[in-house]
């Protein structure tokens, strides 16, 4: 589904130049579970928001679904995230002045969803990740692991075909974490490509597929059944 | 997303930040006041000038001599043969000081004083309180010399105004008082109290004005004004064979006249007031620039969901425009309210139209989406990594 080739991501940073990517190439097919691993500064991140299309690489080619998106304009990549991809950050990132159900309405509003259909596709959602009667709380009336399955919801209620989770059970406590882990495997068992970003390599061990990322580069490639892959 | 939605959206943002939002409109509401005021109150005013000069006589015709010496006697009963004449008096006016011999107040006061025919009363509304007008008996210089007074001419000269039978003194000539006129204050158009009404012939003698200047004619109705005016200027243009001989001003011309000045009026004083509306504009756009600062995490939230561009642009263009308007309506009831109190206090019919109130709602919005556009451009220009980032 996903075909990433050398790409390359390079930032000028006071007048230095960082490679923070520096030449991955990855294929990620459908209904995988992966995680990415790498410690700080190892350009995960920068990974994640290029596969998340939130940037684009110097670089290379990222082929999603079969088309290279490398040179698509703004509008086209907001399209692509609306669309196809689902995002978990660490910090959750909701609208703090709008209700759970509100934001998880956010997506469908962007896609140009009618009302009546939004609001049952968002207590839908709400009701995958067990927080149906909380529709109306705001987030700071939620416990950061009801917060995080608020983001799970607004991720999931557009079906994307993939989801991007950065570091999702950074900011949880271990019974909270256990969860969200719980919902993104349920989520992949379901047939939804999911991507965690982490360094946490405890987290890690629930995907299928581990890649280690180091200095810009892919150091490790479990392989889709776990298995060290030929590089 | 459509606009309903950026709506509801908008009024959320406002909602959470109420004072904030409350003092931002303060600037628009002035202004948009502040204009809308302004055109009112000169359009009551335009009005009540207007209304003042029908009072006076809306079919009357001023004819001025311009290219001749003096308008003869002889002039004068042609010009009365003509169609659509109701009545004619020659007219004569200049200042002056004027006693009386037996003055309570020792200083003389000033006065206006206006020759006129016995028909002047016919012209123009000569509202009497006591005594009578001239008669065609006085025209003829026959009577002592006569005077119609204002009222306050009435008051310097003797303190009270129930002065017939008494005697003035202008200008070494003596006067019996036959008629007070009715008190009008002080208008618009001038001091109608200081007013000595006499014969025109009188007038003449006492002015040292050997000819006749004006002729205050009044029209049967006011639909031939302007055929009688091409009449009288034919008239002396064919019998002193010249062209321009005398000029003519009507009521229209002058009811036109005052409508072109208050236009003026409008214009320059909308264009002053219009001022602090471009100061409200400048503080709507400094504090969405705040916002935008404000929320740009929440900028890139809703990017990485999948917002574009143009849908971060309407909703910060909608939120500018949203405060703008609800400061233009605001505004707009400031305006009903003042305007209720001041036409108490000044006593003139103010109206305010649909027109303006239309007016100062379109400047409103206008100045929102002027003042509303560089932040809802920055805003959504942000880019989605860099705005996430921030906290």
């Amino acid at each position: 589904m996903i075909e990433l080739k050398d790409i390359r991501k390079t930032y000028a940073l006071g007048g230095e130049l960082v490679h923070a990517l520096d030449g991955v190439s990855l294929s990620i097919g459908e209904g995988e579970f992966m995680a990415i691993v790498g410690p700080s500064g190892s350009g995960k991140s920068t990974l994640m928001n290029i596969l998340g299309c939130l940037d684009v690489p110097t670089s290379g080619s990222y082929l999603f679904e079969g088309k290279d998106i490398s040179s698509y304009r703004s509008g086209h990549l907001a399209d692509i995230r609306n669309r196809k991809i689902g995002f978990i950050f660490q910090g959750f990132n909701l609208l703090p002045k709008l209700s759970a159900l509100e934001n998880v309405e956010l997506p469908l509003i962007y896609k140009g969803m009618f009302p009546a259909r939004r609001v049952q596709a968002a207590n839908e959602a709400l009701e995958a990740v067990g927080l149906k009667d909380r529709a109306r709380h705001k987030p700071s009336q939620l416990s950061g692991g009801q917060q995080q399955r608020v983001a799970i919801a607004r991720a999931l209620v557009t079906r994307p075909k993939i989801i991007l989770a950065d570091e999702p059970t950074g900011n949880l406590d271990s019974k909270s974490g256990a969860e969200v882990m719980e919902l993104l495997k349920q989520l992949n068992s379901e047939g939804t490509t999911v991507v965690l970003i982490t360094h946490d390599n405890e987290v890690a061990r629930s995907a299928h597929r581990i890649i280690r990322i180091f200095d810009g580069k892919i150091v490790e490639d479990t392989g889709v059944d776990g298995k060290e892959a030929d590089a | 997303m459509n606009l309903m939605q950026a709506l509801k959206m908008a009024f959320k943002a406002l909602l959470s930040n109420k004072m904030r939002a409350i003092l931002t409109m303060l600037g628009v509401i002035i202004g948009v006041f502040a204009v809308t005021t302004m055109v009112t109150l000169v359009d009551g005013a335009a009005n009540e000038i207007v209304s003042e000069i029908r009072n006076q006589g809306s079919n009357l015709v001023v004819v001025s001599r311009r290219r001749i010496y003096t308008i003869t006697a002889q002039d004068m009963k042609a010009v009365r043969e003509l169609d659509g004449i109701a009545a004619l008096s020659p007219y004569v006016s200049f200042g002056t000081m004027v006693s009386s011999r037996y003055a309570v107040q020792p200083e003389p006061a000033y006065a206006q004083i206006e020759g006129v025919s016995s028909d002047y009363n016919l012209i123009r509304n000569v509202e009497l309180q006591s005594g009578r007008f001239l008669t065609a008996f006085d025209d003829e210089g026959n009577s002592q010399d006569v005077a119609v007074i204002g009222t306050k001419v009435a008051e310097t000269l003797f303190g009270r105004q129930d002065v017939l039978g008494e005697t003035l003194l202008i200008r070494g000539y003596r006067f019996t008082i036959i008629g007070v006129l009715e008190e009008q204050g002080t208008s618009l158009l001038g001091d109608s109290d200081s007013r000595i009404l006499m014969p025109f012939s009188v007038a003449q003698r006492v002015g040292g004005i050997s000819v006749t200047q004006q002729l205050y004619i009044s029209a049967e109705s006011e639909d031939i004004i302007s055929s009688l005016t091409s009449n009288i200027r034919g008239y002396f243009d064919r019998a002193y064979n010249m062209t321009g001989a005398v000029s003519t001003s009507s009521m229209t011309q002058i009811t036109q006249m005052v409508g072109q000045v208050m236009n003026l009026m409008t214009i320059l004083l909308s264009a002053i007031a219009g001022i602090s509306l471009v100061v409200g504009g400048i503080g709507i756009m400094n504090i969405m620039l705040v916002s935008v600062a404000e929320r740009t995490r929440e900028i890139g939230i809703r990017k990485a969901i999948g917002a574009k561009r143009p849908a971060i642009l309407t909703q910060f263009l909608i939120e500018a425009v949203l405060l703008t308007f609800m400061g233009g309506l605001l505004g707009v009831g400031l305006t009903y309210g003042a305007t209720a109190i001041l036409e108490n206090i000044m006593d003139i019919a103010l109206n305010v139209t649909t027109g303006v109130v239309i007016i100062g709602l379109s400047f409103s919005v206008l100045v929102g989406v002027l003042f509303g556009m560089y932040p809802a451009v920055k805003a959504s220009g942000l880019h989605p990594i860099d705005a996430l980032r921030r906290d």
